[in-house]
């Protein structure tokens, strides 16, 4: 019962977020937004993937045919991985200089002081 | 309720998160997985996230709570990035409905083709592979955590069938 109470609030949410981009989509906000952004152009990634497959033809515009199936179409995948391949691996670079620095920092130094000659 | 043990759970998280990200990166494929099963993997997603979430949901929770009190940075970064992510899942799924070929019309729905909904869900697509190794870089060390465990927990089970077969054996 909790587990479909929690469920129907993500839903919720999601449905609140839908909402908002479908007044904004309908409004023509996110037209305006879409054609003056100066970052990130949509579809750069897939349409960079299908460039690079060599799969676009003149004639098919810039997004080529969605309905050509098979093990080709697989290579959509590679630019994707790429991506995430490259974000994780800097992760997992920041997470094990994180980890020596905290080994570092636990460890007991190697050569402990001189006792303090007394006088 | 049935209190589940810490490795069960990070294994049945490990197991859904894996199943996600694969299927995240079928239906990033339209090509290879065909229209239709690209629009049927994208609704089924939406369920496999609800999932997800239902499985982190003392961590929203607790996040929520203390959002703006005492809570790590790191915590807080976490929290807007998958906050940031679950926009773009919903807006590649209602773009994708948007655009449906399949799936709508197959409920006698017509969608509109086309035009700033394609735009919206390629977009949405980009960001979200983007979110998704930050999201998944943040989460590396849990990764590589429960992955050690669920085969440390296999090898010695293992060993120990060989040990109780190999006497018999001989």
């Amino acid at each position: 019962m909790k587990q479909i109470l929690r469920a129907a609030i993500i839903l919720a949410v999601a449905l609140v977020i839908a909402g908002v981009i479908y007044a904004l989509a309908q409004s023509g906000a996110a037209d305006t937004l879409l054609s003056s952004q100066g970052g990130l152009p949509a579809g750069m990634l897939q349409q960079a993937s299908e460039a690079s497959e060599g799969l676009l033809s003149a004639e098919s515009g810039a997004r080529g045919d969605h309905h050509e199936v098979g093990l080709a179409g697989a290579a959509q995948m590679v630019k994707p991985l790429l991506i995430m391949g490259g974000l994780l691996a800097i992760g997992a670079l920041v997470s094990t200089v994180k980890h020596k620095r905290r080994a570092n920092r636990s460890q007991p130094p190697r050569n402990p002081p001189a006792a303090a000659p007394t006088a | 309720m049935k209190q589940i043990p810490q490795t069960n759970r990070t294994t049945q998280n490990l197991v859904v998160d894996i199943g996600i990200f694969l299927a995240f990166l079928v239906a990033l494929a339209p090509r290879f997985s065909g229209i239709a099963i690209h629009e049927w993997l994208g609704i089924a997603f939406g369920a496999a996230i609800i999932t997800h979430l239902l499985l982190h949901w003392q961590w929203i929770v607790a996040v929520t709570r203390r959002f703006f009190s005492a809570t790590a940075w790191s915590a807080r970064i976490n929290y807007m990035l998958n906050a940031l992510l679950f926009v773009a899942v919903t807006t590649i799924i209602l773009s994708g409905l948007m655009i449906s070929e399949e799936v709508l019309p197959l409920l006698g729905i017509t969608a509109s083709h086309g035009g700033i909904w394609k735009r919206l869900h390629s977009l949405a697509a980009d960001l979200t592979i983007i979110l998704t190794g930050i999201h998944l870089a943040l989460h590396w060390s849990w990764l590589v955590n429960a992955v050690r465990r669920l085969i440390a927990k296999r090898t010695p089970a293992r060993q120990s069938v060989n040990a109780v077969v190999t006497p018999k054996e001989a």
